[in-house]
């Protein structure tokens, strides 16, 4: 098979909007992990629930995407709040397994929850985003993935604004680095938790929804989805933010390219050998800091 | 040389233990019943292994079904392609899913907590990955058909009664031989690794190899498991050992209790039959699966022995008290 440039092109392009879209689940598990010492196995299901919500709010309230993506965001926010405020606060000086056991059994639940209410059938959204190719230049290139990546873009340029000037995400960030400093301070450490909690729920959302329209929305979507976003945090470096989103872009790009140039097949595989790779030659990931490897 | 006597002379529980398994078949007359306790004596046998590598070593492994599988493929692949006797096939797919640990052992035991436990995963992952696309050797999606049930001095052992029979000498055997090691020198080097690694190294043990013993032995274990589940169902499917499966069995051992010699045993069983009986609320099953688990971790973090044990202790200590 001859590959010309553009087709070089159109393989970046998917790959990056796939990898926005792993960045976004990725930012998740790093948000609730550097504020919470969680890694949380459910936030693959976040990322259904986004999509679930995401087109049932779509079919049933006059088909606005925008609209859909918001409440969808939100709803997912809501869940990731209550298990915070249930299971997290509970098991707070619990040790690692348990936590990591507790988070997948909420995992177990939500997956059987939502198979009842929304079926295990895969519904398909209609495509708001057009269905007809653009031409940009030599390129071929499906909306729907210039949607994605800029609609991720506003996502993270929101959340960068949100910790970096206002104060509520200040204090987070202080939560997050040294909870009792911060509780001296005056800091409702516990609103640091639940929106940490949130935040990082919405974030799986939106990715959710972003990625209804181009696959299937099913409820079994979560878990690999959260296996991905997972090794694109851990590619990264866990628990650094802008490697979150590095790792993830990387990780989209480097599934994109194999899967056109060796198979399709080992396309799944190629997340997992990255994430192997990655902590047995370099734990710390591309952008970690050195205390990481605890 | 204690254990191997106390092994041989047996101890009196312990042979009521193996009374009552010899004769449940003779109580317990539900083919359906007998087949689930199939089951629950080859995943006993997995996750005794498991439980040595998470409960005492201390180290985390979500991806054990990916061993599971490599165990079961490799005997089917050999009693099926090459013709070999399920007593040839038996042995060697233990040794092989123990090679395979140990060539990923030695690299991945160098992280530590959530770390490996990510890891681990990933190796899960790709073993069900490979399981499912190298067609020519494990026949890929459509699963493993045909393969044989042992045969011992010319009887087929092909149903569930004479595969039970088959099962509890193994599980036996390898019960007293993971607690002979569990008491041995070796097991107190496990259980120091666990509780403080630095301070267990400062002691002169050899950390990264007693870590590596301890995940080749879990990783042969669940090799031997799954040769065994392999000649049981006759059948084999690659999406059965999936990251879930591997999930469950941690949630058997941190149920019934990690690092209790009996935890493996009491949640194999717990969940194995928790999760038939709660087929009778249908699509309820797993909903009330997942809350039963949380409610242990959140109510027992110590499992379900741990917690009754713990009990337990206090009851004896108050009487004790009260006596004096």
């Amino acid at each position: 098979m001859q590959i010309g440039f553009s087709d070089i092109l159109q393989i970046i392009v998917g790959g990056l909007a796939m990898g926005c879209v792993y960045s976004l689940v990725a930012l998740g598990y790093t948000i609730t992990y550097n504020s919470l010492r969680v890694i949380n196995f459910a936030q693959g299901d976040m990322f259904m629930l986004g999509a679930v919500f995401g087109l049932t709010i779509y079919l049933n309230f006059g088909g606005y995407y925008f609209i859909s993506l918001i409440f969808a965001g939100l709803g997912a926010a809501l869940v990731g709040m209550i298990i915070e405020r249930i299971i997290f606060r509970t098991l707070r000086n619990s040790p690692p397994l348990n936590l990591i056991i507790a988070t997948i059994g909420v995992s177990i639940v939500i997956r059987a929850l939502a198979q009842i209410i929304w079926g295990s059938q895969a519904m398909s959204f209609p495509p708001v985003f057009g269905s007809s190719p653009v031409k940009i230049g030599p390129i071929v290139i499906m909306p729907s993935y210039l949607w994605i990546i800029g609609i991720a873009f506003v996502s993270i340029l929101l959340l960068t604004f949100f910790f970096k000037k206002t104060l509520t995400g200040k204090a987070m960030l202080a939560t997050a680095q040294h909870r009792d400093a911060a509780s001296i301070m005056g800091i409702n450490i516990f609103k640091s938790d639940s929106l940490a909690a949130s935040i990082s729920a919405g974030l799986g959302g939106i990715g959710g929804v972003l990625v209804g329209p181009i696959f299937f929305v099913e409820t079994e979507m979560g878990a690999i989805a959260g296996l991905k976003g997972f090794a694109a945090a851990v590619l990264g470096g866990f628990g650094s933010v802008p490697g979150a989103i590095v790792g993830g872009v990387i990780l989209g790009l480097a599934e994109n390219f194999s899967a056109s140039f060796i198979s399709s097949a080992y396309r799944d595989a190629v997340a997992f050998l990255i994430l192997i790779g990655v902590l047995v030659f370099k734990p710390n990931g591309i952008l970690g800091k050195k205390i990481m490897r605890v | 040389m204690k254990k191997i006597a106390d092994l041989l002379t047996l101890k009196k529980p312990s042979i009521i233990w193996i009374i009552i398994l010899v004769t449940i078949p003779f109580v317990v007359k539900s083919v359906y019943y007998l087949h689930l306790m199939n089951y629950v004596l080859i995943l006993i046998i997995l996750t005794l292994g498991l439980n040595l590598l998470t409960g005492f070593t201390g180290q985390i492994s979500i991806g054990h079904a990916g061993f599971y599988g490599i165990g079961a493929y490799v005997s089917a692949y050999l009693s099926v392609t090459m013709g070999l006797s399920f007593w040839i096939a038996f042995p060697i797919s233990g040794i092989i899913t123990a090679f395979i640990g140990y060539l990923i052992g030695k690299p991945i035991l160098k992280l530590k907590g959530a770390y490996l436990s990510i890891a681990s995963i990933g190796i899960g992952e790709i073993t069900r990955l490979v399981l499912i696309n190298w067609t020519k050797v494990t026949h890929g999606a459509e699963g493993f058909k045909g393969i044989p049930s042992p045969v011992f001095f010319g009887i087929a052992i092909d149903n569930d009664l004479k595969y039970y029979y088959l099962l509890v000498p193994i599980v036996i055997i390898i019960y007293f031989l993971i607690n002979s090691l569990i008491d041995s020198e070796a097991g107190r080097a496990f259980r120091a690794i666990r509780d403080e690694e630095i301070a267990a190294e400062f002691m002169g043990i050899n950390v990264a190899k007693m870590k590596l013993m301890s995940f080749i032995i879990s990783s042969f274990l669940a090799g031997i498991a799954g040769s065994l589940l392999a000649h049981m169902d006759g059948y084999l499917s690659p999406f059965s050992f999936s990251f879930t499966q591997s999930v469950s069995f941690l949630m058997m051992i941190l149920a019934g209790g990690l690092g209790y010699k009996w935890g493996p045993i009491i949640g194999v069983f717990l969940l194995t039959f928790a999760k038939e009986w709660f087929r009778f609320f249908n699509e309820y099953q797993l909903i009330i699966y997942g809350l039963m688990l949380v409610l242990i971790i959140m109510f027992m973090p110590k499992g379900i022995y741990g917690s009754f044990k713990e009990i337990f202790l206090k009851l004896m200590r108050r009487r004790n008290e009260d006596a004096r």
